[in-house]
């Protein structure tokens, strides 16, 4: 009972989204959007059940050491202060609090993070050119011309680099990349009918 | 069982004809998707066939892949060093396919962990994801007969913004020093971010996802990454359910399809520029059509 | 420290962003209204699945929580695996038949390019094959797919760095020249 209604969901809702595929849009949509509504909502309560575990971890580390305490503590007061400001006051106020931490907490902290990609990239790429087996090498000797290819000096050196450079976009590169999702979209599909026919069932836990 | 299904599957599909007739007005079904119910019917016909053959307890042969020695290498020497393990299930959702095969997986490895007696650490970004996670590691431990082993913060959110998220993980990769990594699973731009991270530390990492824009970095940033399909492969890998091998070869039939159909169109390509053939060329127009799912 | 911030601050900003995006007009608003418009009282399912969920919690009922679990798992599979067929399979082998015209008589370069193209999908596809040991033939071809899957990250590598540090060195020259006045 705990196991086989949750599974005959599962069948029917995958079955459900499946046969209104083939069918026109104009007859579903209304249905389709409110599937997705539903799944919104109750994702959306699943927040609460994340936010009291990571609220919780961090009020058990401020009672149990006094030395780290203090960043449970920021953790904790920063995420009341921009819930509170957010919900109970006017969240579109430019002075109130709210803003001011979107502004400058969030906003700033969330660009430093992608901005750090640039120079993760260049790290990576020193990485990568250390060539260690023969397959490594096509990857590198396929990433220079690339890359050589896009900037001036590529062509300076040599004025078919570019065109190179383009074929192995167009062909090589474009060829593997399909071969891949064409891969992953059978492992997508079986893990998808396994799911459907309760093999899969590692997501719902428990053994009863 | 099965009959219940395939009873709640009939009324479903009478049910939803029925809701159709009454608006006759417009055509009821979209035809220009039937390329993809041929699809779904052949990949799930063989897939299910060789499931099917699989529980009848024919063996099937399923090669060993690297990246499977390559987890137990890693884990290996996570237990040698004392030092835990941090998996990282991707960015996605649960109703994502990739993030399902990923908690597959986890349930193996957190088994591995338990017996091992080896730390493990799984931050969440998805709430939702974060709940079965935790279910899925507290069934391994227990499965492992380590139910003491098991703690609640192995399993933890963090938050659900991407940023924020690739922060909290950083920052307990340079705390903690895990000795080995998992990122398997959905990601995007955080992929780079949190390989060199890990890289930085002198962790042993084992990348998998099946998005191709971020399979350059994980190649360029971890010690061994699963390509695609190989993500989805692993867990029925790690399963010793037969029916997961059953899956596999099913695959690989679909894949043999699919390459057989390349080249059948490949070869008519030819004929048709060589020769200038008609009807060949007729019919091609009239498949390239058909299959490009134009309504 | 910032880190901690950041992870408070941010998770707080996704829970007010869900309330104002979820909650209230998805939900709240719409059970307000129910009094003109009964329809949507319907929105008391996923109501209660949500609730439902929340028996996550109990160490006792969580499996409450797999129903309103498996209705999203199921309807995931199900969309997930049309959309892959679609996008993945029909749209890539529409593409690699139908936009490939293989042999053009008088262009022997292009057609020898639109062969190899052919062959790089085929070889790379056999690298997938998991039900036959790499060896032989196979193998052998399967080591030709290996190195057109490097290929392939390597361009997409290379691709990006170079999109990456144009974008930094754009910025550095805004900030050197426009910022600070320093012409190069």
């Amino acid at each position: 009972m705990k196991r086989t209604i949750p599974l005959i969901i599962t069948f029917l809702s995958a079955l459900v989204m499946i046969i209104i595929y083939f069918i026109n849009p104009a007859h579903v949509q209304k249905f389709e959007n409110g599937v997705f509504e539903w799944i919104r909502i109750i994702g959306a309560f699943a927040l609460f059940l994340g936010l009291f575990n990571l609220l919780i971890s961090h009020f058990i580390k401020v009672r149990r050491n006094g030395m780290n305490a203090v960043y449970s503590i920021a953790l904790i007061v920063a995420f009341f202060a921009i819930v509170i400001s957010g919900i109970f006051f006017d969240s579109e106020n430019p002075d109130g609090t709210f803003q001011f931490m979107f502004n400058n907490i969030y906003r700033p902290l969330s660009s430093t993070m992608f901005s750090l990609l640039a120079f993760y990239v260049a790290s990576a790429a020193f990485r990568a050119f250390r060539a260690k087996t023969k397959e490594a090498s096509f990857l590198l000797v396929a990433a220079f011309i690339v890359m050589l290819g896009r900037v001036p000096i590529g062509t300076m050196i040599w004025g078919k680099i570019p065109v190179i450079s383009n074929w192995i976009m167009a062909y090589p590169a474009a060829a593997a990349q399909s071969a891949i999702m064409i891969g992953a979209a059978l492992g997508a599909i079986s893990v998808s009918l396994k799911i459907m026919l309760g093999i899969e069932r590692t997501y719902l836990g428990g053994e009863e | 069982m099965k009959k219940i299904f395939s009873i709640v599957a009939m009324i479903l599909l009478l049910g939803v004809s029925a809701f159709a007739e009454a608006e006759k007005s417009t055509k009821l079904l979209e035809t220009s998707r039937f390329p993809v119910l041929i699809g779904l019917i052949l990949f799930a016909f063989v897939i299910i066939y060789y499931i099917q053959k699989a529980k009848s307890g024919q063996h099937i042969f399923i090669r060993r892949i690297a990246g499977l020695n390559a987890i137990d290498d890693a884990l290996g020497r996570a237990t040698e060093m004392g030092k835990p393990v941090l998996y990282v299930p991707g960015i996605g959702g649960i109703s994502e396919l990739q993030t399902l095969a990923s908690i597959s997986i986890l349930g193996h490895i957190a088994k591995k962990t338990a017996s091992y007696e080896t730390d493990l650490y799984v931050p969440l970004r998805d709430p939702m994801v974060y709940s079965t996670a935790t279910e899925v590691v507290r069934e391994s431990y227990l499965g492992a007969g380590r139910p003491d082993a098991f703690r609640e913060n192995m399993v933890e959110f963090l938050t659900s913004d991407q940023f924020g998220y690739v922060a909290g993980v950083d920052g307990y990769m340079v705390r903690e020093n895990p000795a080995a990594n998992f990122y398997l699973g959905s990601f995007w731009a955080e992929s780079l971010i949190l390989a060199e991270t890990g890289n930085s530390v002198g962790s042993i990492q084992i990348a998998g996802t099946a998005n191709p824009s971020q399979l350059p970095f994980f190649i360029a940033s971890c010690d061994y990454t699963l390509i695609g399909e190989e993500l989805y492969a692993a867990g029925a890998y790690l399963s010793t359910d037969p029916k997961s091998k059953g899956s596999l070869k099913g695959q690989d039939m679909g894949k043999l399809a699919v390459m057989i159909v390349i080249i059948v169109f490949a070869l008519l390509n030819v004929v048709r520029n060589a020769t200038g053939m008609e009807s060949l060329s007729n019919m091609l127009n009239w498949l390239d059509k058909f299959f490009a799912m134009k309504g | 420290m910032a880190e901690h911030i950041f992870v408070g601050t941010s998770a707080g900003y996704g829970f007010v962003v869900t309330y104002q995006n979820v909650f209230k007009p998805m939900l709240f608003d719409k059970l307000k209204d129910a009094g003109s418009e009964p329809m949507n009282l319907i929105l008391i399912i996923p109501l209660i699945g949500g609730i439902m969920l929340l028996f996550k919690l109990s160490r006792k009922n969580n499996w409450v929580a797999r129903y309103p679990l498996s209705f999203m798992v199921g309807v995931g599979s199900g969309m997930g695996i049309t959309n892959v067929i679609k996008s993945d399979v029909i749209s890539q082998v529409h593409a690699i038949i139908f936009k490939n015209p293989m042999w053009i008589s008088g262009d022997i370069w292009t057609s020898l390019f639109n062969i190899l193209y052919v062959v790089a999908v085929l070889t790379s596809l056999l690298y997938f094959f998991f039900s036959a040991e790499h060896k032989g033939a196979i193998g052998k071809t399967a080591r030709i797919g290996i190195w057109f899957l490097m290929i392939s990250f390597g361009a997409a590598f290379g691709f990006t760095v170079m999109a990456r540090i144009s974008l930094l060195i754009s910025r550095v020259q805004f900030l050197l020249e426009d910022f600070l006045g320093i012409s190069l």
